[in-house]
Parts: C-alpha cells; structure tokens; sequence
C-alpha cells in the first residue's frame, strides 16, 4: 500500500531487506497520549489517506491500546467526525 | 425426561414467593437505583436555531434530575460540518453531556431522543470516570491560532463554539 510509511535502513548483511527501528507504543507509559474518540486529530494520525485504521505492524501501538483505538476511531466514525472511507 | 443415573439441572429464577425470592427481587430493585457515570452525546438537525437546541438540552437534563440523576458539564461544539450527510443533513448541533444517573433514567433519555425527529444521532457511552475540563473540541482554535497567527483573528470570527454551563443564561 503507497500510503503507508516505511522506512528501510540499509543492512549490509545480505538477504535482510527492511531494517525498521523498534519505537514503542505511543500509547503506553508515563506521559502517554490518550485515546479520545473526540480527539479526531489524534486519532487521524492513526488512518491511511482512505480513512481506514493502520495495522499495528505500521503503527507500533500495543494490542491492548490499538484495540481500543480501533473502538474510538469507530465511534468517531458514527458521529461522522471521522469518515469511514474517502473516495 | 429423567433417566436412571443421568444427572439434569433445572435452573429458573428464585420464587419470588419465597426468602430467597424476595432477596433476589431486591438485588434487581437495588441495581436500578446504582448511579453509573455517562457520556452521552446527540446531534440536533441543522435547522434549528441554538435555543431549540438549548431546549432539547434542557429537556434532557430534566429527565435526569427528575431520577435524582446530575448533569454537570454541557458543551456545545457549535454547527459542525459533518463528514458525510446525516439525513440530507450537511451540518449538525453537537452537544455534549456528562451525566451521573440510574441506568433508568438514561433509557429514558434514550428513548425520548429515539422519538424525537430533530436529534439525528446520539451517543451514551458508559464511563469510569467523567472529565470535567473542557473536551479537545472546545480547543480546537487555539491549536489553528499557532499555524496562523496573523490570521488569527479574522478566523475566530466563525462559529465558536459555546460552552454552556449548567444553570447560565445560554443564546
């Protein structure tokens, strides 16, 4: 998919294609975001350009917290602050 | 049917006729009277004017008090444009509420909202604890001010959104 990020380092061993750096979930620890479903700019940061929620593999949010993302960016979706899709 | 050596169980409710019964029939009676903690938010059709909605808002607040329920922040995030159309609906009142209430008083509010035409969707959702500092929503022209700063007034022009506050005079 084009719009997802992903950012490859280089590594000289051969048959290693794409080194990604291990970030954290954004949502865990001391300081951490919250998941608001009204906090719509937060969780735009969390969708591809169609409106769809990114899989964690791209997002590093842990499985707890992107479960509940996923029941935020949902009920967004419902009181159409968010769309469920773009043409 | 009972065979020799099967093993059935029959389970049913408690007679209420009896001891037990009658503990049983006040556990339900005293779980209607537990206040939960809710956030509840409806969308009012375009065409109404801010003190229809007001009234729809007061009415629902009502409905609270009069079960011994408290509503104690209210926020109305203005005329928002909608990502898709609700109703032929391009626009909507946002209002916001956090209520303290019986689970009764709430289906009631419930259902008065199902019936009225005028509120095109609305939102309860069960919360732990209940925030009672202004929503991301009624920050929102701070964050754009940053990006635009010479601007910064003739956009704040538009539609800002009200914060209506339990008991004030409102629009």
């Amino acid at each position: 998919m084009s719009d997802y990020q992903s950012s490859s380092s280089g590594s000289s061993k051969p048959g290693q294609t794409f080194f990604r750096p291990r970030r954290s979930c954004p949502f865990t620890g001391e300081g951490a975001l919250e998941i608001d479903y009204k906090d719509v700019k937060m969780l735009s940061r969390f969708i591809t350009e169609r409106g769809r929620i990114m899989p964690r593999r791209v997002t590093f949010v842990s499985a707890a917290k992107q479960r509940e993302l996923a029941i935020a960016v949902k009920r967004a979706r419902f009181l159409a602050l968010m769309p469920y899709i773009v043409k | 049917m009972q065979f020799a050596g099967s093993r059935t169980r029959v389970v049913g409710y408690p007679c209420p006729a009896t001891i037990a019964g009658l503990r049983w029939v006040a556990t339900l009676i005293e779980r209607n009277r537990k206040m939960a903690l809710y956030e509840c938010i409806f969308i009012a059709r375009q065409d109404l004017s801010p003190a229809q909605v007001n009234d729809l808002l007061n009415t629902y607040k009502d409905v609270i008090s009069s079960q011994q329920g408290t509503v104690s922040r209210t926020e109305y995030w203005g005329l928002k444009k909608m990502v898709y159309d609700i109703k032929k609906n391009a626009r909507g009142h946002y209002v916001l509420m956090n209520i303290d209430a019986t689970s009764a008083a709430v289906k009631e509010m419930e259902r008065l909202m199902y019936i009225n035409e005028d509120i095109l969707r609305y939102l309860t959702l069960r919360m732990e604890t209940l925030d009672e500092k202004p929503s991301v929503m009624m920050r929102v022209k701070t964050g754009r001010d940053y990006e635009r700063e010479d601007q910064g007034r003739y956009h704040r022009e538009d539609a800002s959104p009200e914060v209506i506050v339990d008991d004030a005079p409102t629009v």
